[in-house]
């Protein structure tokens, strides 16, 4: 009967807005006599609905930031031609910033974006619908969004000042059909979509120290979308009449020039914003996606808005729980205009960006997230989609470099020993994924390596490791390796430890490489127990419980039958999980031992009422009792990764991200005393530069490890604790002094051309370098390049101590090559670097990566070092997908001299009877190889080859002799300079 | 004055300008040259293209013409512009490289849209795909006006304009296609 209907074409168009005018209303005609016809047109907007939805919920792919950086520089220079237009525009802006700065009681700070614009703001319109009911209607992506978003904010404490993280956020604001609404009778609903524009500047918190290096975000490509002169906008489609309070409507058909919108939403901003009221808005819940994660505020005074200062909403979080709203629908579905009868204020219209706001927004950039939505909704139409709570990276803005006058010759930061970046981002690679820039810690790569530090003498806890080369990334300019050995704790002399085993087996922790990993891992360390030891397993899901009460480490069958008995189901509550595991440990306290909780999650506390603020102070406090926390990150895409990184900070403890067996391998057993045993607390290390002879300095890596100057001696502040036999590098590149006077002064003379009314200059102004305050020290300038200080406490003392070491310019150039340490540092720092698309990259590749590592000779017992060379080459694999070039086979570059000196294997052999050329046994064997015993003969087309140690250097083999007989007759610590007989020729 | 010359407004306004239709336009974009093309990365490249063009063509209406004239010339016709460059540019390179979509260059582009989260996928094979799949089964010429219609939210006049077919003609395979799809949701 009705299926008729649906052949024709007229109703497929009606719904879908397609029929011209005439004819929509013959057809609106048939619609008010055929109720069957209103049935079909309501089922097929339903269908067109859900279709639209779906299509729209297709993963959505971004340009890479070089690309959106290509189109806006070209959009840059269509601009320079196209100066003399729109002088409308102009007008407009204007207008804009009269309404800016007319904003009461916004406090306005100079602003550091190279756009120059003397003052930020960013002004959200104001929604004054008094009568109208607002529905939010979810976007199938936004709650992705969303869940990032409030665990991003959740990470750090909120400010006062912070904004409702929720306007930062695209969403369509659905009026509803308020049958008191007296200025849109006959009109079902008004659909107006708040969308946020990014506000143009950033305004910084009070709080914040200008001189924090997140102002150099502007620089960032990527930041293109920070410099906008686009105030926040929100504007609202609808039947408004001349009457209706001055929200205008706003097509979204087509992208609007910028003027134009901003005066669009200019307007409704300044009409709105003395008549701000209590806006009723009701949440929608639309099945599975809106209500997740959403903050939804209620707020029941009149607001003032002219009178308040902080702009922020006000309210309170109810965050709901994926899990119960889902529970919610399988039990009663929700009705897509049922609302929840909650209401949200719009308090104020002045809106600052936090930092954490801005961050999270390149993040979301970059992650591909879409961050601003205009799209339209045609009609309402059934969420079909799963929320989605992605992982999330705290935001990393790279250290700048700085010149080192005043106090800003002090470079301070606390260690970190983390790891858990580099096994993160191997997992990406693995993945064939280019990792989320954020996700990328310079720093933490770079200590997940072994450089060969010589270890401590005497009762020292660590040695201290200076070197300097040139950068190999830029070469003007030096890279300067500073490295802590920590000390080594032999297996059988360790102390006794107290361990408490805190594992999440929430029903997230199900998956294959969750809880079966963690009861691999955890196995693996009781195997490494002695009878001195304790170990206790608490468990936490819906509730938190003790599953093995402190036993000896002798009883190992209890313990693995124990580990082996977890399993996964219920909710997450990590903080009583917390709570009750260090009480265990206080319990069996150790005196002369380690005591240490150890935690095992993916991530998701979902701590309930509690935020994360409350768990971090709760966390400190426990620090104090001398018990650790150390986390163990396991499992993907729940991952919390800044979560749980700063909770393992705050607990004195170290944070490690568990792939695979192979990890956990490393973290338990070879480096088990590493991981359990603290030998120095809150240390910290503070690098003063000699401006005499560094013209800038950048520290790279550490960003989140960075401390005020003059918390280097205050011993109340907490820093990063070192485990035995751990070891810290930290690299900075460093600008000779002459190389910065030559940039500077280049610099100076390019605007010096620009200049229109000074006489052109034809020799360059004097340069006297107004800020060379050269130390000097007994009349002379102090040679030395640096000092190195660095403060720690023993792990149950209070008192710090501290060692210093200045480095002479001298010895640092005086070093003829670089270590194999050195090399392998800067291998992993410019691989860091590529896979972060650091600005400050320089000529920093794949392929030079791949070169410093091969150049480097450090020995690699546990094949760290040849995954790494293969993380390289699967690197830049992706990045020839991304980019769509064609990948060359990579080829070290090795000089015949390094290549027999990497032949020898560190002096294990010595005297070479052959080389064989073989290029073709790159595939096989990579680019080195050290095969061992060989009967010789014929081998790749040659005859009567001699029997020996054969090592395969790309892209040949070198046979040895055996290396006994020879050892004492040829001992060199320099390979011998004897030039390898020339090659063979073989087909 | 107060520090904020007119040149460095200017440049915002229009950097603005790109930045908001890069936003706009940007993944929707994406998605339609990647269908066409099958292949994220020359759909990124496609893209680029795009807006790089689109770059051109505003200098070279502003050089050309009266300034404020010529900002409004591609006002208003932007989306239909944008996609009808976008699909050419799109048709070349698959033309010219004569690729064919193959099933690892979507699971490829699946895998980098995708990000990770392996109960995401479970969930959308649970509750979505059915709907995708059955679009993903019409007719090429179906899916394409389908896809403008409702994941770019064109109109019948624009799909028109990027397609080259008539509006009528689009109607009518939007019709067609939605009267299938109906179909198929109901048989099952």
């Amino acid at each position: 009967m009705t299926e008729s209907y649906f052949d024709d074409q007229d109703l497929t168009a009606y719904v879908l807005g397609e029929l011209p005018t005439d004819e929509r209303a013959k057809f609106e005609q048939r619609l008010q006599t055929d109720p069957q016809l209103q049935a079909a047109v309501d089922e097929l907007r339903e269908l067109t609905g859900v279709i639209a939805d779906e299509l729209k919920s297709e993963p959505a792919d971004r340009l890479s930031a070089d690309q959106r950086a290509e189109i806006t520089a070209a959009e840059s220079a269509a601009v320079a031609s196209a100066s003399a237009q729109s002088a409308s525009a102009q007008a407009a802006t204007a207008k804009v910033d009269t309404v800016l700065s007319d904003s009461p009681g916004q406090k306005q700070f100079p602003s550091r974006s190279k756009t120059g614009r003397g003052v930020a703001a960013v002004v959200l319109a104001t929604v004054t619908l008094v009568t109208a009911g607002i529905l939010l209607q979810g976007d199938p992506k936004k709650p992705t969004v969303q869940s990032n978003l409030v665990a991003a904010l959740d990470d750090s404490e909120r400010k006062p000042s912070d904004a409702n993280p929720d306007l930062s956020l695209p969403m369509f604001v659905k009026l509803g059909a308020a049958t008191s609404n007296p200025v849109a009778p006959g009109r079902d609903e008004l659909i107006a979509e708040a969308y946020k524009k990014r506000g143009g500047e950033k305004v910084w918190p009070e709080t914040e120290s200008l001189s924090e290096p997140m102002n150099s975000v502007a620089t960032d490509p990527v930041d293109a979308l920070f410099n906008q002169p686009i105030v926040a906008i929100q504007s609202v489609a609808g039947v408004s009449g001349p009457s209706t309070r001055g929200l205008v409507l706003d097509s979204f058909s087509d992208v609007p020039e910028s003027a134009d919108r901003v005066s669009v939403s200019a307007t409704p901003v300044a009409a709105v914003q003395k008549e701000s009221k209590n806006v009723g808005l009701s949440v929608q819940t639309q099945p599975r996606s809106l209500v997740t994660d959403f903050s939804i505020i209620s707020g029941d005074s009149p607001s003032t808005p002219s009178s308040d200062s902080t702009g922020r909403f006000r309210g309170v979080r109810a965050n709901v729980s994926r899990k119960r709203v889902a529970a919610q629908q399988s039990a009663q579905p929700v009705h897509p205009n049922d609302s929840l009868g909650l209401e949200l204020e719009f308090q104020a219209p002045a809106v600052r960006y936090t930092q954490e706001q801005i961050q999270l927004a390149r993040k979301l950039k970059r992650s591909g997230m879409p961050v601003t939505d205009y799209r339209f909704v045609p009609a309402p139409a059934k969420q079909l989609f799963a929320d989605v709570s992605g992982e999330s990276y705290a935001s990393l803005v790279e250290n700048p470099f700085i010149r080192p006058a005043g106090t800003q010759a002090l470079s301070t930061f606390s260690i970190d020993v983390d790891t858990a970046s580099y096994s993160n981002m191997r997992r990406f690679v693995d993945r064939n994924q280019w990792p989320p820039a954020d996700s990328v810690r310079i720093e933490e790569l770079i200590n997940y390596f072994d450089y060969g530090y010589a270890a401590p003498a005497g009762g020292e806890p660590f040695s201290l490791h200076v070197e300097s080369n040139p950068c190999p990334w830029n070469v003007e300019h030096q890279l300067v390796q500073i490295g802590l050995q920590g000390r080594r704790i032999p297996k059988a002399d360790r102390p006794a430890i107290n361990l408490v085993f805190l594992v999440d087996v929430s029903g997230s922790m199900k998956d294959r490489n969750k809880l079966p990993l963690v009861k691999s891992a955890l196995q693996m360390l009781v195997a490494e127990m002695t009878e001195d030891d304790r170990i206790a397993i608490v468990t936490y899901a819906s509730g938190a419980g003790v599953q093995l009460e402190s036993t000896c480490g002798s009883e190992r069958d209890l313990i693995m039958e124990k580990i082996h008995g977890l399993s996964a189901g219920g909710s997450t509550n990590g903080e009583a999980g917390i709570q009750m595991a260090y009480d265990t440990a206080l319990q069996n306290f150790s005196k002369d031992g380690d005591n240490r909780v150890i935690l095992c999650t993916d991530g998701d506390f979902n701590v309930g009422v509690s935020s994360d603020s409350a768990l971090v102070t709760m966390i400190e406090e426990k620090a104090r009792s001398d018990v650790f926390l150390s986390i163990f990150g396991f499992g993907m895409g729940n991952l919390k990764d800044s979560k749980l990184e700063g909770l393992a900070d705050k607990g004195n403890g170290h944070y490690a991200y568990i792939d695979g067996l192979k990890e956990a391998k490393k973290v338990f057993v070879e480096e088990m005393t590493g991981t359990l045993f603290t030998i120095a607390k809150d240390v910290k290390i503070q690098v003063e530069f000699n401006p005499s002879h560094v013209g800038e300095y950048r520290l790279i890596g550490y960003e989140n490890r960075l401390m005020a100057a003059r918390d280097f001696a205050d011993d109340t502040k907490d820093a990063g604790e070192i485990g035995a036999g751990h070891r810290v590098t930290a690299l900075y590149e460093v600008v000779p002094v002459d190389v910065a006077a030559a940039a500077a002064t280049k610099k100076d003379a390019d605007v010096a051309a620009k200049l229109r009314y000074q006489a052109k200059q034809t020799k360059p102004a004097e340069q006297a370098d107004p800020d060379a305050v050269a130390a000097v020290v007994d009349g002379k300038p102090s040679p030395e390049l640096l000092t190195v200080s660095l403060r720690y406490k023993q792990p149950t003392g209070d008192k710090s101590l501290l060692i210093e070491r200045p480095v002479d310019a001298q010895e640092t150039t005086a070093s003829s090559s670089p270590s194999p340490g050195f090399s392998w540092a800067a291998a992993v720092a410019s691989f860091g670097m590529v896979l972060r698309e650091s600005q400050y990259k320089g000529n920093a590749t794949l392929e030079l990566a791949a070169e410093l590592a091969h150049q480097s000779t450090l020995p690699d017992p546990h094949g760290h070092r040849h995954e790494f060379a293969e993380l390289i080459q699967k690197a830049r694999v992706i990045h020839a997908r991304r980019t769509g070039q064609t990948l060359d086979p990579y080829i070290p570059m090795l000089s015949e001299k390094d290549a027999l000196k990497k032949a020898a294997v560190s002096g294990k052999y010595s005297k070479l009877l052959k080389t064989v050329p073989a290029k073709q046994d790159l595939a096989e064997y990579g680019a080195f190889k050290d095969f061992g015993k060989w009967d010789g003969t014929a081998y790749s087309g040659a005859n009567d080859l001699p029997p020996g140690y054969w090592v395969y250097v790309y892209p040949s083999w070198y046979i040895w002799e055996s290396t006994t007989e020879q050892a004492s007759t040829e001992t060199t610590a320099t390979p011998v300079a004897t030039p390898a007989p020339a090659a063979t020729k073989v087909k | 004055m107060a520090g904020c010359p007119e040149s460095s407004k200017q440049d915002q306004q229009v950097s603005g300008w790109i930045s908001v239709a890069l936003d706009r336009f940007e993944s929707d974009l994406l998605r339609y040259a990647g269908r066409i093309l099958g292949d994220a990365d020359r759909a990124r490249d496609v893209v680029q293209d795009t807006f790089l063009q689109l770059c051109r063509e505003k200098q070279n209406e502003s050089g050309g013409g009266s300034g404020a004239s010529g900002q409004n010339t591609l006002n208003g016709k932007l989306a239909p512009w944008l996609y009808t460059v976008c699909r050419n540019r799109s048709l070349d390179v698959k033309r010219k490289e004569k690729r064919m979509t193959t099933a690892v260059d979507e699971q490829l582009m699946e895998q980098s849209g995708d990000q990770d989260a392996p109960d995401r996928k479970a969930e959308l094979v649970e509750t979505t795909s059915k709907m995708l799949q059955l679009v993903g089964e019409l007719p090429e010429n179906q899916r394409e006006v389908i896809r403008l219609k409702f994941q770019s939210g064109l109109t019948y006049r624009q799909i028109a304009e990027v397609t080259g077919l008539s509006a009528t003609n689009v109607g009518f395979l939007i019709h067609t296609g939605i009267k299938s799809l109906r179909k198929q949701m109901k048989d099952h």
